[in-house]
């Protein structure tokens, strides 16, 4: 393959990684969400268990 | 400089001077330069040496093709002067602190129609015309720190090391068979390449210069310079990624620290007491908190605290645990202390509007209370996905540049 094109898709993919590295500190990828949908609420009880039985745990 | 390959074989157009057959197997050599000094047998591969007793044979052994379309027998033009391919002595060398890394190289004798030699050789920088330059001075090829040129002239020492014979083919001006030991210093003088081989008999100074990428091509054509040129190719994919290593690397620092400041103040903590204070945040893009233990710890000693932030709709979300500590101990006779006082993390809120932040600290910390600097700023970047960026894309590149330049050309 053509080594001028090996570089421009080299350039191009690392660049878009670049990019998207910085958008993702950007708008905050993978942090913690504060107040969102998985967010407790009320108690520090956590999220609620679902299932189990005698002796279960719970 | 001729436009077209002219490595096309011409073998009849050398004069002979003298044939030869050889010892071992009979078959006859040609020498076409004099002073010839080691025949190698096109056929056996044995090497056949002139000497004042007369011709010696040793036993060697068949070399591989070389990557470029240089052969004994062969005329190649370069600079337009027509050269005649009278042989080629293939080395190994390597580093004598680390004997497993060896690299390898050509060295082609060249011989032109007027009598003058050259060698050309060919590592993994490219080729490199060398001439032989008269050792003027004394020089101690072991010690030294610079090379003499002479008319006052020296050149720096840039390499050392020692080198054999792997071995050659064709006819060489110099006692030469497979396994003899030299040792080799390289030298720069400006854009001039020093070469200094130096065996137990003979020490010898060469003063050459890198064939440029249009030289190559059009001596060897381009097939055969972009065999060549591809080991370098991959030292450039290296350095490319490694650049943009560098750049996310220093993005990351850059952005780090960016981000409007919305509080900045002392609050006091104690077990079972949190500090709390109210706070708007705008949803949707990153704070950054970052906790800073004023009150000093005692040695040996730690304190966790958490900061819990309450949304306008009251759901609760442990947005940073930070563990602050002091450690010292000894090891190995020596004192050594350490400490971490300040912590940053960074979260989303997830709506707009007045928000409850708590600094909380944990049942299980060793101190009682402490006094927390308390830094959040809002419209932060996260930098933990450039740094890992730059993390991964630079080892592959500096992986990739190490292959290139330790894959020595051959």
């Amino acid at each position: 393959m053509n080594k001028t094109i090996i570089v421009i898709v080299l350039v191009v993919f690392l660049s878009v990684g670049l990019i998207g590295a910085v958008y993702a500190g950007y708008t905050g990828v993978g942090m913690v969400l504060a107040g969102g949908p998985s967010a407790r609420v009320g108690s520090i009880g956590g999220p609620l268990i679902v299932g189990g039985g005698p002796g279960s745990g719970k | 400089m001729n436009s077209t390959p002219s490595t096309s074989a011409q073998t009849a157009a050398r004069p002979v001077l003298r044939e030869l057959k050889c010892p071992n197997c009979g078959a006859p050599i040609a020498q076409h330069v004099p002073d010839v000094q080691t025949f190698v047998c096109g056929r056996c591969h044995g090497y056949i040496n002139e000497s004042l007793e007369g011709l010696t044979f040793s036993s060697g052994s068949k070399l591989p093709q070389p990557k470029v379309p240089i052969r004994i027998g062969q005329f190649v033009t370069i600079r337009d002067v027509r050269w005649f391919v009278l042989g080629r002595v293939v080395y190994q060398g390597w580093d004598p602190s680390e004997t497993s890394d060896r690299w390898t190289w050509n060295e082609w004798l060249l011989g032109s129609d007027d009598g003058r030699l050259f060698w050309l050789s060919l590592d993994e920088l490219g080729f490199t015309w060398f001439t032989k330059l008269r050792v003027r001075e004394a020089f101690d090829p072991h010690r030294d720190t610079s090379i003499p040129l002479g008319n006052d002239r020296r050149a720096r020492v840039v390499e050392r090391y020692p080198a054999k014979v792997i071995g050659a083919e064709g006819e060489l001006t110099w006692r030469a068979k497979r396994g003899d030991k030299l040792t080799m210093i390289e030298g720069a003088d400006g854009e001039n390449k020093i070469s200094v081989q130096v065996t137990t008999d003979e020490l010898e100074i060469h003063q050459g210069r890198t064939l440029k990428k249009e030289e190559v091509v059009a001596t060897f054509g381009k097939d055969a310079a972009e065999k060549l040129f591809g080991i370098a190719f991959v030292v450039e994919i290296g350095a490319i990624m490694v650049l943009f290593a560098v750049a996310a690397l220093v993005i990351a620092l850059v952005v780090g620290g960016m981000g409007r400041t919305l509080t900045n103040q002392n609050v006091m903590v104690a077990r079972g007491q949190a500090a709390e204070f109210p706070l708007e945040f705008a949803a949707g893009r990153p704070v950054q908190v970052t906790l800073f233990l004023q009150t000093p710890l005692q040695e040996n000693t730690f304190a966790d605290i958490d900061v819990v932030i309450t949304a306008p709709d009251e759901s609760e979300t442990y947005v940073s645990l930070q563990e602050f500590w002091h450690e010292t101990g000894i090891d190995e006779g020596e004192f050594w202390r350490e400490q971490r006082l300040d912590g940053s993390e960074a979260f989303v809120p997830y709506q707009s509007g007045m928000h409850e932040v708590a600094i909380e600290m944990d049942e299980g910390s060793m101190i009682d209370e402490a006094n927390v600097r308390v830094e959040m700023k809002a419209d932060s970047i996260g930098n933990g996905f450039l740094f890992g960026y730059g993390a991964v894309v630079g080892i592959i590149g500096l992986l990739l540049v190490f292959m290139g330049l330790s894959k020595k050309a051959s």
